[in-house]
């Protein structure tokens, strides 16, 4: 075999030269292979002020103390925005279904210079009448996240948990955030680039302290839950307080 | 021809060899066949509707691709459901404790295995196909997984003596052949997966939808009389009933899951969670924000499927009832579910007498009769 390779390799000068080339050939082939193009991420981190959001931990907010036990959001049209507010989606919708891991979301990479993001909080109402039925288990649709039956669509925000006035937390609080009229859209400013040949990652920090606090906060004792169709002043309270939540860095 | 251009013509041949072999796809399996043509071991495909009750539903039946339907398979499953020579003692079956006028649960307080009493009634088995959590304490998330942990657990069979009884059982034998294929390589014709994938098969038929709920579903308003349409409202009435939080999977009365399928239903006051009597849950996560959290059971034939609760507590659709009726009798614990509305509301009115005993009409709609009558899921032994 050794020999054999040996005589093709020196049978002659012209075939040599035809060698080299497809060499060449290959390389270039190759090198076409593997110009990277820009890739563009989004990472999602619920926190608590400064923390991480952790279920289950007890945190001190205006009204009490507070617990969460579940926490779920939609994203939808994930919009980079450039300095002349031009914009271009490059993500239809994001299930956050937090179990104390950020999500990190991957998102088409338009190249270009943008001084922010711009997203819904929930779904649209086209998005918002997709039923379950009609896509199969991996979809970001599911069933058994964030979906209310009763016609009442999907929840764009839950979080459920317990409260109390001391850390004992002797009581529970839930908001069910849904129907079409609770939908928000929030920008969120701060420049970035994606290029050719380099990963963009951004994060966004959502900090549910602030849904709880200031002058317009929900009160967890004495505003302890709704369903959107009832308590509305307090769903309304919410969704639009998780416009204000967002940071991105 | 010259040395070297042969060369390429061989190395282009097995260049296109190998991509070629790359984009060739398999060739769809047929269950139990492996390409004989041998009618031993042939078998037919089962099909069946993906969505149990029709359009109102929006799960769908999932069936594991390594584990597709069979009449073999079935046949197969049903028998080793019912078979107690699948135990240690040979006294306990599936169906010892999954009794079909029962749907498929126990009216023994806390299930009988072949080491004795449980600390749990067996659930129901219905509509399983549509489901992704198994056991009270959700630790198992595929039927597969399920049968072999009852299997192993509740039922304890000496394998290497099953496997000889089922290889030297002529209907067996020819089953097991039929469902799964002739063995290859010397394989065994009996074995523990295929024992659990058979059994699972059989599971996923038994399918209940079409009580009267469904009926009224599919447009027969007259199907619910005043009373129980009554007690559906309640049911659905977050200010009433309130039972949609947990079993919101209307339709067909299943599943119910908002985003957190495990729940503490307040049964039991504790200060400390550790003081449950069974954790549930958290023995399955080690997380004590998971103790005295269970599984929200089917309320598909739930008439039939006394005593209800993890462990049998109560006896009566009415005790259930007054259990979630009032304030009162709701028990607060740290990890007692968020969403139960009279905790939130203590203001919420109890139900009063003819508005509980609406609400029980309306459960016993949700009954399958030619269910628990089906002669496809009987005991094939008797």
């Amino acid at each position: 075999m050794a020999v054999f390779i040996g005589n093709f390799i020196t049978h002659s000068v012209f075939m040599r030269k035809y060698y080299v080339l497809l060499f060449m050939g290959i390389a270039l082939f190759l090198a076409s292979c593997r110009k990277d193009p820009a890739t563009l991420s989004l990472t999602v981190q619920p926190k608590w002020g400064s923390d991480n959001l952790q279920l289950n931990t007890t945190y001190s907010s205006t009204g009490g103390y507070m617990n969460f036990s579940s926490f779920g959001m939609y994203l939808s049209h994930i919009k980079l925005v450039k300095a002349d507010n031009s914009e271009v989606e490059v993500d239809s919708m994001a299930l956050i279904n937090y179990a104390n891991n950020a999500i990190k979301i991957d998102l088409k990479a338009v190249e270009g210079s943008y001084k922010g993001i711009k997203f819904g909080v929930g779904l649209d109402s086209a998005q918002n009448a997709i039923s379950p039925a009609q896509v199969d288990d991996q979809s970001a649709y599911k069933p058994d996240v964030l979906y209310w039956a009763q016609g009442l669509d999907h929840l764009f925000i839950a979080m459920e948990g317990h409260s109390g006035s001391t850390s004992s937390l002797g009581n529970i609080f839930f908001y069910h955030i849904g129907t079409n009229t609770m939908y928000r859209t929030t920008e969120v400013d701060q420049p970035f680039t994606v290029a050719a040949g380099s990963s963009t990652s951004l994060t966004l920090d959502a900090d549910i302290s602030k849904v709880f606090s200031g002058a317009n906060g929900v009160n967890v004792l004495t505003q302890p839950g709704t369903h959107s169709t009832d308590s509305v002043a307090i769903a309304v309270k919410v969704a639009d307080n998780f416009t204000q939540i967002f940071t991105l860095q | 021809m010259r040395q070297s251009s042969r060369l390429y013509a061989i190395v282009l041949c097995a260049l296109t060899i190998v991509l070629l072999a790359q984009c060739k796809h398999d060739p769809p399996i047929t269950p139990g066949s492996n390409g004989t043509t041998d009618t031993l071991y042939t078998s037919t495909p089962y099909t069946f509707s993906q969505t149990i009750g029709g359009i109102y539903s929006y799960r769908k039946v999932k069936v594991p691709s390594d584990n597709p339907e069979t009449y073999e398979g079935i046949r197969l499953g049903r028998m080793l459901f019912y078979d107690s020579t699948l135990s240690i003692n040979r006294q306990v079956s599936c169906g010892s404790c999954h009794k079909q006028e029962y749907s498929f649960g126990d009216n023994q307080r806390l299930s009988q295995n072949v080491h004795g009493p449980t600390k749990r009634n067996a659930s129901t088995l219905v509509n399983l196909g549509i489901n992704s959590i198994f056991f009270w304490d959700g630790r198992q998330a595929t039927i597969e997984t399920a049968v072999d942990d009852a299997l192993t657990h509740e039922q304890s069979p000496d394998m290497s003596a099953l496997f000889a009884y089922l290889d030297t059982t002529p209907v067996y034998k020819y089953l097991f052949g039929k469902a799964f294929g002739k063995p290859v390589d010397n394989a065994p014709l009996v074995t523990e997966d295929k024992i659990v994938k058979a059994i699972a098969q059989f599971i996923r038929t038994l399918r209940a939808e079409d009580s009267r709920y469904d009926k009224y579903n599919r447009g027969e308003a007259s199907a619910l009389n005043a009373g129980e349409l009554n007690g559906m409202n309640i049911f659905f009435d977050q200010q009433k009933g309130d039972c949609v939080h947990c079993h919101m999977d209307a339709p067909y009365m299943t599943l119910a899951n908002v985003n957190v399928p495990m729940r503490n239903n307040a049964l039991d006051t504790v200060a400390n969670v550790s003081q449950f009597a069974d954790i549930g849950y958290g023995q399955v996560t080690g997380d004590i924000s998971d103790y005295g959290k269970f599984k929200i059971p089917a309320l598909r034939n739930v008439e039939v499927s006394a005593p209800y609760m993890h462990d049998g507590r109560f006896t009566t659709l009415e005790q259930v009832v007054d259990h979630y009726g009032s304030y009162d009798s709701l028990r607060k614990s740290p990890t007692v579910d968020p969403l139960m509305e009279r905790l939130v509301y203590p203001n919420i009115p109890d139900l009063t007498a003819q508005q509980k005993s609406d609400l029980v009409a309306f459960l016993k709609t949700l009954t399958d009769t030619a269910f628990l009558h089906n002669p496809d899921f009987s005991n094939p032994f008797h």
